[in-house]
């Protein structure tokens, strides 16, 4: 029998993250599109964060749909070890699509850079889904509850989590801080007005993704005590998350609209429109 | 049903047009000159350049500058072949590159355009009195036996002569054609 928990709240996640998803979707999408018109590698390594990030969205939709389910409780769970992980995997690629253009790192650097991320995020998965707690401990055993990313039963879960939580925060801040902070040094040097703006766009896009980090910290370190802030912290680095991925778009792709809205029209156009006035 | 369509239909009609030329004829600079109106000093196009979309009535026209040193001109054909329309850039002046310009030009018709292609070939730098004159360099660089549509302009991106005039033909000939 299907049993609904907390109905008002649960059903708010469940329809918020579905808003989020769908917008997150309509990025990969333009994304796809954008690929499919310059078929070029770094428009197919955009196009497959994103596309992670995107699927990670959904399954994150997922989560909460089968949570507010009381059927259902290995699924959400090894679903939402997936949803953790993966933006993960799209930052990666997102520091590959950077090293082309923002980042100067030589090949020994940006390899072992690769490598090292890869390995972390593929530990902490590891850990999360099919680590030793997974596979050898039952599931609601408190030893499996140290590893769980929900329902906070033991003393040893936050210890744990919080220490391969670590590890993913340092992946974020190294990454991250300094895609934005090479951005916002060639947006200084530029003199270039649309690509300084797309500079700029990029490094405000990453900073703001890094204070949705941060709320996720907040949101999961203190106990509320309370159902309903932890909500809104959740509904905040969401909106912050989804902010930071379309300025992102806007500053990587530059699309040919946006560009016009911050060039303004060309000579071109601009004289075709006068002399076209004065012939009629 | 038709909502959707008109939602999800293009209202702007995308082609891409290139522009050719030995190296130093002034492609680049009539393609900053037709974005900002005015001459800009530029460098050598290393490869390929995406310009600025130009609006055209209901044409969005992508611009494609291609780099006219002969390292670079393996890479024309790929991007000749899916464009709507060619200019062709020749420096006036350059009295000792005519041939190879002519070759190269000629090389582009015969086997890398499509037949219903437009072309528009500029006799650049037109500020300088030297040179050779319209007429003759219409006969001398074979264009009188082109079987594709074709205007050929004398221009200058100094002065802007004729830059407004020559590209108002081709984009209004694209814009027949597509």
């Amino acid at each position: 029998m299907v049993v609904l928990i907390q109905p008002g709240i649960t059903w708010t996640y469940v329809v918020f993250s579905w808003f989020t998803t769908i917008l997150t979707l309509g990025l990969v999408i333009a994304l796809f599109n954008n690929f499919i018109r310059k078929k070029t590698t770094g428009t197919l390594i955009l196009f497959t964060s994103y596309f992670v990030i995107g699927s990670a969205a959904i399954l994150g939709a997922l989560v909460f749909n089968l949570q507010a389910v009381t059927d259902f409780v290995l699924a959400p769970r090894i679903l939402q070890s997936i949803t953790t992980m993966s933006p993960q995997i799209g930052l990666i690629m997102i520091y590959i699509f950077a090293c082309r253009h923002i980042l100067k790192d030589n090949e020994v650097v940006k390899s072992l850079t690769i490598m090292i991320t890869s390995f972390a995020v593929g530990f902490v998965f590891t850990m999360y889904v099919l680590g030793v707690y997974g596979i050898t401990a039952e599931v609601n055993s408190d030893i499996w509850y140290a590893i769980s990313t929900t329902n906070p039963t033991a003393d040893l879960e936050n210890a744990s989590i919080s220490l391969l939580a670590v590890v993913l925060v340092l992946i974020q801040v190294y990454i991250n801080a300094r895609i934005f902070i090479r951005a916002f040094i060639l947006a200084r040097r530029t003199d270039k007005e649309i690509r300084k703006r797309g500079l700029l766009l990029i490094a405000w896009g990453l900073v703001i993704y890094l204070i949705g980090g941060l709320v996720i910290s907040m949101e999961i370190a203190i106990d509320w005590q309370s159902a309903v802030i932890p909500l809104i912290f959740w509904m905040v680095r969401k909106i912050l998350f989804l902010s930071s991925y379309v300025i992102l778009y806007l500053g990587w792709i530059m699309p040919d609209w946006f560009r016009r809205r911050i060039r303004g029209k060309t000579w071109f156009e601009m004289r075709y429109k006068e002399v076209n006035r004065f012939v009629q | 049903m038709s909502f959707l369509r008109n939602l999800f239909r293009r209202r702007m009609r995308e082609i891409d047009i290139t522009v050719c030329g030995l190296a130093n004829a002034g492609k680049t600079t009539i393609v900053k000159y037709l974005e900002t109106g005015r001459f800009v000093v530029t460098q050598p196009t290393m490869g390929i350049n995406r310009g600025e979309t130009i609006q055209f009535e209901k044409l969005e026209i992508n611009i494609f500058d291609l780099g006219g040193q002969e390292d670079f001109q393996i890479l024309w054909p790929e991007v000749n072949e899916k464009s709507d329309g060619v200019v062709f850039v020749v420096d006036k002046n350059d009295i000792m590159n005519f041939d190879t310009a002519r070759e190269t030009f000629h090389n582009i018709i015969d086997t890398q355009i499509n037949k219903d292609v437009i072309v528009l070939i500029l006799l650049h730098k037109s500020d300088i009195p030297d040179g050779m004159e319209r007429n003759r360099f219409i006969k001398e660089f074979g264009l009188l036996e082109l079987s594709y549509k074709w205007a050929c302009y004398e221009t200058s991106a100094k002065t802007g002569e004729n830059i407004f005039e020559s590209f108002r033909w081709f984009f209004e000939q694209l814009k027949d054609e597509v």
